[in-house]
């Protein structure tokens, strides 16, 4: 099932992968909506999803890996998260990946919004956000999820954020907007946490994808007359590069490991911790091996390392994601370190 | 090819978790005999009383057969047994040789004499192994042994001499790596692995003592050493075989995770005493608390990921795969965690607490500070490691 599926949408995204504006990406979206891939996660009531929970790291993996110029992992995953209302989604709805300063006004006839929302993907072409909405910290009340509300572009002012990134991202301002959907999350459905998982699996595919161009690049150049990659100090570099991309793939499939979809913030907080923490640290090597050609942007390694750069600040950071960890940590020292491991690992 | 380097997720079965509350019970009754600075020394820590006890629980070559005193249990028993003991700073040195690598060597390449002779006694906690490979001029280099192996009428005459060899001094045997034919230029043409009793006229053992004042390790000298013949272990000229898949999966476990955790246990602790005060750390750096959780949340991650990593390895042992390169990843991985503890304690430890003698997590920080060199150099060092993960890699 994962085979059949990572090969068709492999295929999908490579006969899209030169998505150079909005209307190629929206085309990129349908392609795959039309293909049914953007419902790989939906679960409707007690039924799993198409894609097992677990499947869930590698298909996020090869997203990241295949990294195409369209917000696809972040469509699938606001569908999996509005799973209860998937279908009455505009095609092209996307999670937002930045912070959500709204306030839902529930007095009147229809809800309204106030505020704002940011780092919408590819927001200047999107049809909707998913944005998550409420402390993050509350408790849950009669085990109710947190909410969402789904907003429309159309009833936003859009501005694109530049910065440092590669995927486009926009900032949506609302005054007295009506929401398209404000949905209680499923049972079992932890926005945050989902997005987390997410981002850190999407890191673990672009450092694979780095790492296999890396060696690629060390096998083919060749300097003082023998390829670059028999050089010791590049093998060693390299070597490290292998080990932090192991160790970051390995804590995403823990983070979605099991019949559920990611419930554990130990677990997430160690696959975006540490995918967070070794994204710069994987892209400089890729860059240092590459040399001036790296640098270039036709060369397509820039493809994967800004977006390295870009998803580490994105559904949790390092610091945030280790000062949690140490904090549960600390909480209760007579368990042992070992034995809280064993617990989160298990 | 890319190389996936997949470290699915694996679960320990029900019927190798259902050891841990046993073990886990066996190991609190005990652990208060030993002091922390004997507890930060892991699986350095000698105690034969303690071994043979947990050989009376059939805690010790739970993998071999029956017939030989085992229990026939897959790699996840003893991985589930080893987890608990090392956790606790439990002191496994004295079998710990016999049941990680000796027993199981023996069980797949010894005749039934040497298994008949051997195996019953490691799984009591009775026999204790060391290893014979490092030599003056072999240690990264080892296809270079020079300690020789001459043939005679009933068995062979050994002379040469081995080096580092941990507990040669209390152990009752060696499993040696020999030349047996052809010369040191041959390689790994010509070795063998021969069991040689520790007892036999011959044989020297000086200490020697390292950095932190133990002297576990040893030289070990052979001046025309009998060994009868049945003690060739296998065939003649298969020991470079034997021994390098042995030390490929002695890579793995969670020892290349838990050498500080005795360290990190009593440095959480005093963290969490002045948490729970609602005081903040008088820590060099001056930031405190805050800087403490942030590093402990980075390592308590990185275990987490680490066991991952290192059960996933362990789920493909048991298929009968041969993950190497994983396995390298994952020493590699954890002796840099497990070095960085005893920095980490320096760091949020006030100098007063560092100073202070009769406090036992100072004495601990001394000791692992030291011993933790060693970490990265036993079972292949970190630049060896880097290598072979780069041709696994597929550089050329």
């Amino acid at each position: 099932m994962l085979e059949l599926i990572e090969d068709s949408l492999a295929r999908l995204l490579d006969d899209g992968a030169n998505a150079v504006d909005a209307a190629d990406a929206r085309a990129l979206i349908a392609r795959l909506n039309d293909a049914g891939m953007l419902d790989l996660l939906v679960a409707v009531g007690d039924e799993a999803p198409p894609l097992p929970w677990p499947d869930a790291a590698r298909l996020f993996m090869l997203l990241g890996d295949k990294a195409p110029d369209a917000p696809v992992a972040d469509a699938i995953l606001a569908r999996a998260i509005a799973a209860a209302c998937a279908a009455e989604l505009p095609p092209f709805t996307v999670l937002a990946a930045g912070a959500v300063r709204l306030l839902l006004d529930r007095t009147g006839p229809q809800p309204t919004v106030t505020g704002e929302i940011d780092g919408v993907p590819w927001g200047d072409c999107a049809d909707a956000a998913v944005a998550v909405i409420g402390d993050p910290s509350a408790a849950r009340p009669g085990g109710k999820g947190p909410s969402i509300v789904v907003l429309a572009r159309t009833a936003a002012s859009a501005v694109r954020d530049n910065g440092v990134a590669i995927e486009p991202r926009s900032t949506w301002t609302f005054e007295a907007a009506q929401p398209l959907a404000v949905i209680d999350c499923a049972a079992g459905i932890e926005p945050r946490l989902m997005a987390s998982a997410m981002r850190a699996a999407q890191i673990a595919g672009a450092m694979r994808a780095a790492r296999e161009m890396t060696i690629g690049y060390a096998n083919d150049r060749e300097q003082f007359g023998k390829p670059i990659g028999r050089q010791q100090a590049i093998q060693h570099r390299i070597a490290v590069m292998a080990e932090h991309s192991a160790l970051v793939g390995a804590a995403a499939m823990l983070a979605w490991a099991g019949d559920t979809p990611p419930s554990s913030p130990e677990r997430v907080a160690t696959a975006k911790g540490l995918a967070s923490e070794y994204a710069a640290e994987v892209a400089a090597a890729a860059h240092a091996v590459h040399g001036a050609i790296g640098f270039t942007e036709e060369y397509s390694l820039n493809r994967l390392t800004r977006r390295l750069w870009q998803w580490r600040s994105e559904h949790g950071s390092a610091a945030g994601c280790y000062a949690a960890l140490g904090a549960r940590t600390l909480a209760e020292p007579q368990r042992g370190v070992w034995n809280n491991v064993i617990a989160t690992t298990r | 090819m890319a190389i996936q380097l997949d470290f699915a997720p694996a679960r320990i079965p029900d019927e190798d978790e259902a050891l841990r509350p046993k073990i886990r019970q066996f190991i609190a009754e005990r652990i208060d005999r030993y002091p922390a600075a004997l507890r930060a020394r892991t699986w350095m820590a000698f105690d034969a009383e303690f071994s043979r006890e947990m050989g009376e629980h059939g805690w010790i070559g739970l993998s071999l057969a029956a017939r030989y005193g085992g229990q026939g249990r897959g790699p996840f028993a003893r991985y589930v047994v080893v987890e608990e003991l090392l956790s606790a700073g439990a002191p496994v040195s004295a079998h710990w040789i016999a049941d990680r690598q000796s027993g199981p060597l023996i069980l797949k390449y010894g005749n039934d004499a040497l298994r008949e002779r051997h195996l019953p006694g490691i799984c009591r906690g009775e026999q204790f192994f060391c290893i014979g490979m490092s030599e003056p001029n072999s240690g990264s280099d080892l296809a270079s042994v020079r300690t020789r192996a001459k043939r005679t009428d009933s068995g062979w005459l050994v002379n040469g001499r081995k080096i580092w060899t941990t507990n040669a001094h209390r152990s009752h045997f060696m499993i040696a790596l020999v030349r047996t034919s052809g010369a040191p230029e041959d390689r790994h043409k010509g070795l063998s692995q021969l069991i040689i009793d520790l007892k036999a006229p011959g044989i020297t053992i000086r200490p020697i003592r390292d950095l932190a004042g133990d002297a576990h390790f040893n030289e070990v000298f052979f001046d025309d050493v009998f060994v009868p013949d049945d003690s060739l272990i296998g065939n003649e000229g298969d020991g470079w075989k034997q021994c390098t898949s042995e030390l490929a999966f002695e890579r793995s476990g969670p020892e290349r995770i838990l050498s500080s955790i005795v360290l990190l246990d009593m440095l959480v602790a005093r963290l969490a005493r002045t948490a729970a005060l609602g005081g903040d750390r008088d820590s060099p750096g001056g930031d405190g608390l805050a800087a403490a959780r942030h590093d402990i949340g980075r390592v308590v991650a990185t275990m987490n990921a680490l066991r991952t990593m290192s059960v996933s390895v362990t789920a493909r042992l048991e298929r009968g795969e041969e993950p190497v390169l994983e396995a390298a990843l994952v020493k590699e991985l954890g002796t840099t965690l497990e070095q960085s503890i005893p920095d980490l304690a320096v760091r949020h430890l006030s100098e007063q607490e560092v100073g202070q003698a009769t406090d036992e997590l100072a004495r601990a920080l001394h000791d692992t500070t030291l011993l933790a060199q060693s970490f990265s150099l036993r079972g292949g060092t970190r630049e060896i490691l880097r290598g072979m993960i780069a041709r696994g890699l597929g550089l050329r």
